[in-house]
């Protein structure tokens, strides 16, 4: 066994782009309980929704050159430099225009890897790989476990990752034929939870590997496990989403003790909640720090969210603030998770960030601030 | 101390066929290709979802039965998925919006418009509960799926690994214009099983594989011509090395038969 | 009644893509959701759309749910309570 680097998976810069607008915004907003949810209907879909704060995003290309400013590409090496799109469904306007008028799309095909090679371009990111990583609504958080693999096993010195998932008719009439979305609005972990709603997200991050400053956020962890439960719903046991964060807190070689607040998946609806409220009590014991959902404010951002949320989560940790879980008031799961009601101090300087997605798939990243 | 991984199972549908480690099995008269495959040539018993699958998903779920039939998973836990799948779920979401065009929008078809949803039903038939990792970019997705399973064995987050490579575009699929030039439109999947501790029974062909990125100048090279190399060495059972290169990643494959 | 049933056995079989279940195997006053067919919640939404698109019944709540997917014959006596076409 080497003898342990001093050098860490360093998050250098992000940026998001969603309904409370960039990350500055978005995060100052969610600490004054701000919310970007609006009254449906939504594609035609009687359900509650939450728009990029500026339309225009809504299209690739418009969020690509609106993020790409987040992150200095200048100094990367072309080389050993990653690029990792991250989405569930990423923009299908293409798909759908071409469904409605046999008009083949334009700028890029409704093809993942079309997007990506496009997203890349926009960005200017020097890459010698591009990955494109779906994994439901997981995709984000798994992007960022693959590139710390990369990164700590030297296969990159650089890891640029961008996630967009738009709110689209195709997915909201998808989402309305499951019962899924809630008319009003999410609830995350409250009694009166009826849905997840949509929302519109991009986000953007550029990871390193090196020795970190006192202040720098390091991702120092990551896990994923499948429940292998149900096509679409988690597990009823919470195991597998408890099985990424002990993985992730592992990989951390940090115990859930350590952890100061935990950024839950918290969708609001039903299952979600009550079963990541079992995760995380079976993690924590009787000592769970604080805990909080963005969907409330943010709406669920798919794919690109989970790295979004990360992004958020990462900026919380250097504020050292827990924010308030909007659409949260009366705690409706069986365990006394202490949902964030209200702005609160951050006692310690880590946050554990859980994700799950259709299919089962559950992925847990670890941030902390570097010593 | 680098983890040793070996491959100890695999299967495949191809144009001719179902392969796995007993040879390969032509297809029974009246039955095109892999898209036609039916439950009774990969299980023995009935699966309640198995007519549910649209087509990418059974394809994977197919080339997966086809790998465990025989083989069964130490430790379900520690079991990674894997999957390569470049034209994603675009053949599922054109069927998405037809049932929306006919008024009667489709629940259980939408819940498989992503890529990573031909995950689900292996997870849940073999018990395969530990990380996923699907790939939905460009021809080389399934070489970069085996690469992440790969490194999922040699960080110790997985014990074993099942890496996919799904083509899935139907035949008379309107989605010509929506592919792509260098559209690959043949039907194809495989399945892989990675271990590093290989079992009684199982193929034991000990690979060692390096990956490295890519030269962006390369020819353009798709999962077919490393993947049909690969089923080929391990139906014979030999010795040998596969080399595949896209503009992307590169990758060296030793097969050793063993041990 | 039992046209319905019959009916509703091969519509039950071909929406929900039952590919090893003949409709004569599935024994009518058997439970439909949470019985043998091993259904999950999709299939509880697609058997909603096929109730919808086969006899343009709609099921008001949960609770009448429960009720209906008793058994293929509670199924079939409340469509023939509440149809409006087929």
């Amino acid at each position: 066994m080497t003898a342990p680097s001093h050098k860490a998976v360093v998050l250098e810069e992000g940026g998001v782009l969603c309904g409370l607008g960039s990350l500055e915004e978005t995060v100052t907003d969610l600490f004054d309980g701000a919310s970007a949810i609006v009254p449906g209907p939504c594609f035609g879909v009687p359900a509650a929704y939450a728009p990029f704060k500026d339309p225009s995003w809504r299209g690739l290309a418009t969020a690509a050159e609106t993020l790409a400013p987040c992150i200095d590409t200048s100094g990367l090496d072309k080389n050993t430099t990653a690029f990792i799109f991250c989405a569930a469904k990423g923009d299908i306007s293409g798909l759908e225009k071409f469904c409605e008028s046999g008009t083949p799309p334009e700028a890029f095909l409704p093809l993942l890897s079309s997007q990506a090679d496009y997203a890349e371009k926009l960005l200017c990111v020097p890459a010698c790989r591009t990955i494109v990583i779906s994994d439901a609504c997981a995709s984000g958080a798994t992007g960022v476990e693959i590139g710390r693999e990369m990164l700590v096993s030297g296969r990159a010195s650089s890891v640029v990752l961008f996630g967009f998932d738009g709110i689209s008719r195709f997915v909201a009439t998808g989402f309305h034929a499951l019962s899924a979305l809630s008319p009003a609005g999410a609830r995350p972990f409250d009694a009166g939870r009826d849905g997840l709603t949509m929302g519109d997200g991009a986000g953007i991050a550029l990871l390193t590997f090196r020795e970190p400053f006192a202040d720098d956020i390091v991702v120092a962890g990551a896990g994923s496990s499948n429940d292998a439960n149900h096509r679409t719903g988690p597990s009823r046991t919470g195991d597998g989403l408890f099985r990424a964060a002990r993985a992730a807190l592992s990989d951390a070689g940090m115990q859930p003790c350590d952890i100061g607040s935990v950024k839950c998946h918290g969708t609001a609806t039903n299952y979600n909640d009550a079963m990541e409220a079992k995760a995380i009590a079976g993690l924590f014991g009787d000592e769970i720090p604080p805990c909080f959902s963005v969907k409330g404010a943010l709406g669920h951002t798919s794919g690109a969210g989970s790295l979004l949320e990360i992004c958020v989560a990462a900026e919380c940790l250097r504020r050292r603030l827990v924010p308030p879980t909007a659409g949260f008031s009366l705690l409706g799961v069986d365990e006394p998770v202490p949902v964030s009601a209200s702005c609160q101090q951050l006692r310690k300087n880590s946050m554990l960030c859980l994700s799950a997605g259709f299919g089962g798939i559950n992925a847990a990243v670890v941030l902390r601030e570097a010593q | 101390m680098k983890r040793r991984i070996f491959i100890d199972s695999f299967g495949a549908l191809l144009p001719e066929g179902i392969a796995g480690p007993s040879g390969t099995r032509p297809w029974d008269a009246g039955q095109a290709g892999p898209h036609d495959v039916r439950r009774d040539q990969v299980l023995e018993k009935p699966y309640v979802n198995f007519g549910k699958l649209m087509l990418p998903d059974k394809l994977a779920f197919c080339a997966a039965a086809a790998a465990l039939s025989r083989y069964a998973i130490a430790d379900g836990q520690t079991a990674a998925v894997t999957l390569g799948i470049p034209a994603g779920s675009l053949s599922t979401d054109l069927r998405f919006m037809e049932s929306v065009r006919a008024g009667f929008p489709g629940p259980a078809v939408f819940s498989a418009t992503l890529p990573s949803s031909a995950i689900a039903d292996i997870a849940i038939y073999f018990g395969l509960k530990g990380p996923n990792r699907v790939v939905a970019g460009n021809a080389a997705s399934g070489l970069t799926a085996l690469e992440l399973a790969v490194s999922l064995l040699e960080t110790g987050k997985a014990a074993c690994a099942l890496s996919l490579s799904v083509n899935a575009v139907e035949a008379a699929d309107a989605a010509g214009p929506l592919l792509g030039p260098a559209a690959d439109r043949l039907c194809r999947a495989y399945a892989f099983l990675l271990t590093t501790m290989p079992q009684p029974g199982g193929l034991g062909t000990e690979m060692e594989a390096s990956f490295a990125a890519g030269d962006n100048g390369a020819a353009h090279a798709c999962d077919e011509l490393y993947f049909t190399d690969l089923v080929r060495l391990l139906t014979a059972q030999k010795s040998g090395r596969v080399v595949a290169a896209s503009c992307d990643v590169a990758a060296t494959l030793s097969l050793l038969k063993g041990p | 009644m039992e046209t319905l049933i019959d009916a509703l056995k091969s519509q039950i079989v071909t929406a929900l893509k039952l590919s090893d279940v003949k409709p004569q195997d599935i024994d009518p006053d058997a439970p439909l959701v949470g019985g043998g067919l091993g259904l999950d919640s999709i299939d509880t939404l697609e058997l909603l759309v096929l109730l919808e698109k086969e006899y343009g019944v709609t099921i008001p709540d949960v609770n009448v749910g429960k009720q209906v997917f008793a058994s293929v014959r509670a199924l079939a006596d409340y469509i023939q309570h509440n149809r409006s076409k087929g």
